[in-house]
């Protein structure tokens, strides 16, 4: 099983970083699966990356999310589908749902996809991540590597 | 704003442009369009931060102007700082830094053209919105949506070989550049280029059919006369070190001056409503002295290109008009593709070249002059870094001239010429708005370069009446 981890953020705007700290420890656990895994850190998603993921069997797109916009739980795991809806008004702002449907629209292959998304609790300039926000990480890889054992992604 | 006596829109942000700016038409009290202004409302601040760094930091710090055209401010930086050592770089280096900036005009362009402006000229100025965009592209004309993903991804993989990232890449240095080229990345390079010219050659047979057929309207929208500048080396088409070059609207070489010389040449205008200056031609003086910049403006201001695909285009795009000199604004697509393909063919120039696998990359030294001017050609037009230091390297002084605004002018007046023809009274279509916002995609302008955007707005159409009072809000989310 081959999977791309394409962690999506600003790392210079506190948590909106957390997909660039999320991703490679998400690919790790992946090759600690026996699978392999690129890690893939972006600002934001090109459309240029549409025609790289029918090379995969799995994506994973981690990325920060605004709070008290999820589950909760203060993460969230879900299986995406491709969606053209354009969210906001240019492609600084499209999400993942997004480019799957330009990579479909493009002829290529969509592999089963999964958005793992953290909540934020600053946005603010600055690195590193805030003590909340890695708490609700760590929680998010935990459940991200329980989402993998049960085969989901298989 | 100032609103005595009129209706006001106001088209906020515009979209599908990289940064944001801000659109307002003042209309009379019967309904006709009085003026339009096209404002840029956030405010950047580069050249102040700077103060106090190292100037070797520059071309470190200043690629974070843009995430588009990084490229462009982290060459200029550079040469402005091999103008403070007092060096002149090897070979190898110079020719590598064109490599990268080749890179980087066609990730560029092809962003502009396929993404951001084709969705218009192939769904038109009154499709849907949803439609109206690179998603559509891709649903409609998938190997043209296809072509430009290529391009852009052909253009982020060169820069990100040299300089390790594909957004902000870390490859000059003051005095040279900071690695080589390794000959297997070069053949790589290399291999993809006859596909990606087909491509091209598609998407210019497009744009021309699409000016051929739709002539009236190109020799309308938005045209205005002016001078154009852009940089020369004997006389072509230069993008990365030549002398600069003003051109007529008739043809006539106004000026043409070595770019340590651009302060007695371009002075600065500034407007109260907008963070934005207004360049102009300092012996013709504001606004008299304007002229435009970027793929047009670099078009027209040349004789001739150096590549012989490029060269025989140009000579194609000339004949559009009776003495060679196109005015029309939507033609800058046409000039735009036209320069992807100069780039191409100068990309095949250099890595054909044996110094570009050199290894001789940097002239080591201390500050020489207090003073250094980088010029190049970014993708939107004429770039200018000048900076003053103490003699340790300290930055005393910043001056960034950056492509954007040196078409401020000439797109505040397509805007309100566009305005004119397709607004009367405040029921304003959706149309007619985009076809605002096209005059300003056509310059591709990149705000986040010139001033600072933060976030994401709405798209806000406001109509006031003659009392100032709001009678009418549309917000597109």
């Amino acid at each position: 099983m081959r999977a791309l981890v394409c962690g999506c953020g600003n790392p210079f705007r506190t948590d909106d970083g957390v997909g660039h700290l999320l991703a490679p420890a998400a690919a790790e656990m992946i090759v600690s699966l026996g699978g392999e895994a690129e890690v893939r850190l972006e600002h934001q998603l090109l459309p240029e990356m549409a025609e790289e993921f029918g090379q995969y069997d799995l994506l994973v797109f981690a990325d920060a999310r605004v709070p008290g916009t999820g589950s909760g739980k203060g993460y969230d795991i879900r299986e995406i589908s491709p969606d053209p809806a354009f969210e906001g008004l240019n492609i600084h702002s499209v999400g993942p749902e997004w480019i799957l449907a330009l990579a479909a629209r493009i002829g290529g292959k969509v592999p089963r996809s999964v958005l793992v998304s953290v909540e934020g609790e600053s946005f603010d300039f600055g690195e590193g991540l805030t003590a909340e926000c890695n708490e609700r990480m760590n929680s998010a890889l935990a459940a991200f590597e329980e989402w993998m054992r049960a085969g989901k992604s298989k | 704003m100032e609103n005595t006596k009129k209706n006001t829109i106001v088209v906020n942000p515009v979209t599908r442009i990289e940064g944001h700016g801000k659109i307002t038409v003042d209309l009379t009290d019967d309904g006709a369009v009085d003026r339009a202004r096209f404002h840029v409302t956030q405010y950047r601040g580069f050249e102040i931060f700077s103060k106090g760094r190292d100037f070797r930091e520059m071309p470190v710090i200043t690629p974070r102007i843009c995430g588009i055209c990084p490229v462009s401010h982290h060459l200029a930086s550079a040469k402005a700082c091999d103008a403070i050592l007092g060096v002149t770089i090897t070979p190898t280096a110079a020719k590598l830094r064109e490599v990268m900036h080749m890179g980087q005009f066609i990730q560029s362009h092809a962003l502009s053209f396929f993404h951001l402006s084709s969705p218009d000229l192939l769904f038109g100025f009154d499709a849907d919105p949803a439609i109206r965009n690179v998603a559509g592209l891709a649903q409609e004309y998938p190997d043209l949506a296809m072509a430009g993903i290529g391009m852009r991804k052909y253009g982020q993989e060169i820069i990100k070989t040299l300089g390790g990232k594909k957004i902000h890449p870390w490859h000059s240095i003051p005095g040279g550049v900071n690695r080589s080229l390794r000959p297997e990345e070069r053949d790589g390079m290399l291999a993809a280029l006859p596909k990606l010219k087909e491509d091209l050659r598609k998407a210019l047979d497009l744009v021309k059919n699409y000016l051929a057929e739709n002539a009236e309207l190109a020799a309308r929208f938005a045209t205005i006369e002016t001078s154009y500048l852009g940089l020369v080396k004997d006389g072509n088409l230069e993008l990365y070190d030549g002398r600069i070059r003003l051109k007529s609207p008739r043809g006539r070489i106004t000026d043409e001056f070595d770019d340590s010389e651009y302060c007695t040449h371009i002075g600065e205008h500034v407007e109260e409503w907008s963070y934005l200056k207004f360049p102009f031609y300092r012996p013709l003086g504001f606004p008299q002295g304007s002229y435009r910049v970027g793929p047009l403006g670099r078009i027209n201001a040349c004789d001739d290109i150096s590549t012989p695909e490029a060269s025989a285009e140009l000579a194609a795009f000339r004949k559009s008009t009776d003495d060679g000199m196109v005015h029309y604004t939507l033609y800058y697509h046409y000039a735009r593709l036209i320069e992807i393909l100069y780039s191409m063919e100068r990309l095949e120039e250099l890595l054909n070249d044996p110094d570009v696998l050199g290894s001789d990359l940097r002239i080591t030294g201390n500050v020489t002059n207090r003073e250094g001017i980088g010029v190049v050609e970014a993708p939107r037009g004429t770039l200018i870094h000048h900076y003053m230091v103490d003699d340790k390297g300290a930055i005393e002084r910043v001056n960034l001239i950056v492509a954007t605004g040196h078409n401020n002018y000439a797109m505040n007046r397509g805007v309100e010429q566009v305005a004119r023809d397709y607004i009367t009274g405040p029921d304003v279509k959706e149309g007619a708005l985009n076809r605002m916002e096209h005059v300003i995609r056509c310059y591709d302008p990149c705000l986040s370069c010139s001033t600072h955007a933060v976030g994401k707005m709405p798209l806000k159409l406001e109509v006031r009446n003659s009392r100032g009072d709001v009678v009418r809000t549309v917000i597109k989310e």
